[in-house]
């Protein structure tokens, strides 16, 4: 299943793209990352973890993201969270008057009996909250105080 | 950073030869230094794995991330050939329609170690590199039945 959330901030993309690349500023953005470690950047091919709080205790997803400044970040999670066979994305910047259109777009497949209480429109639900969160999350700190 | 690129035509259809080129166990098979392939993600558009492979009688484990686009591959190696600090590419699979023709472009991108003993002068690393490249092609023209056609080896031209 394919699930998007836009948000606009009131900054231009090389800015906006900037935070978002930048994995350190992620820990400093977004309270539930506890984690981050970078094993390997080109420029252009990127390896990571992240470690994340959740309800159940800490999660560690590892992944690769694709760098194409200042107009995407495309990302695939090698290691999905548990109960998840797969995990894409990409986070698209458009220009729109001097602000920046952000789209977070994910693919998941469920996997297992983890979510199965959810069902699939259930997880889409929580990861749309989750997304729309981490926008706002984003474009208060690019827009007023200074975290980024 | 060094750069090399080689072609080869290969008188296969496109859809085969990249297919052949992103299938990393059914790659193992038309190059025969690779003695192990591990899968660790696939999805269709990405791919993770580890491979043993041979290079001048040394067993060398690699591990590729790559990335699928139509008939392009691009991929880089997190854990990197031994003599390298760090390597990527990619395969570039073009179609000639009217022949069933497949133009492969081969790019390799790389820095070597300057401490290794096994990278040697960069200009013969490169030069073995080129060429091995090139036999990597031709094994996959022939497991594809069909002998490959040298066409140009550049070297960052």
């Amino acid at each position: 299943m394919i699930i998007s959330e836009t948000v606009r901030v009131a900054a231009e993309p090389p800015v906006v793209y900037g935070a978002f690349a930048d994995l350190d500023r992620w820990v400093r953005i977004l309270p539930d990352v506890l984690d981050v470690e970078v094993f390997y950047f080109d420029g252009y091919n990127q390896e990571f973890s992240m470690t994340v709080e959740r309800p159940g205790g800490p999660e560690t997803v590892r992944g690769v993201r694709y760098h194409r400044p200042f107009r995407e970040l495309e990302l695939v999670q090698t290691t999905p969270p548990p109960g998840l066979s797969r995990m894409c994305g990409t986070w698209r910047f458009s220009d729109d008057g001097g602000s920046t259109v952000v789209t977070a777009t994910r693919e998941f497949i469920l996997a297992g009996d983890r979510h199965a209480a959810l069902g699939e429109e259930g997880f889409a639900a929580v990861l749309r909250t989750a997304l729309r969160t981490n926008l706002a999350l984003f474009r208060k700190a690019l827009e007023t105080d200074g975290t980024h | 950073m060094e750069r090399i690129e080689v072609v080869r035509r290969i008188p296969a259809p496109a859809a085969r030869v990249v297919g052949l080129l992103w299938d990393p166990v059914e790659l193992q098979r038309a190059w025969d230094p690779i003695s192990e392939v591990a899968v660790s993600y696939h999805d269709g558009r990405n791919q993770e794995f580890t491979m043993r492979v041979r290079r001048d009688g040394r067993i060398e484990s690699v591990r590729t991330i790559r990335f699928r686009r139509g008939r392009t591959i691009t991929f880089f190696t997190p854990l990197a050939p031994p003599m390298m600090a760090w390597h990527r590419g990619a395969w570039v699979v073009g179609a000639d329609t009217d022949t069933d023709l497949s133009v492969v472009t081969a790019v390799r991108e790389y820095e070597l170690r300057a401490d290794h003993p096994v990278a040697g002068e960069p200009a013969v690393f490169r030069a073995a590199f080129l060429a091995r490249l090139g036999r990597i092609l031709d094994r996959c023209a022939d497991h594809l039945g069909v002998p490959g056609t040298p066409s140009t080896q550049g070297a960052g031209e």
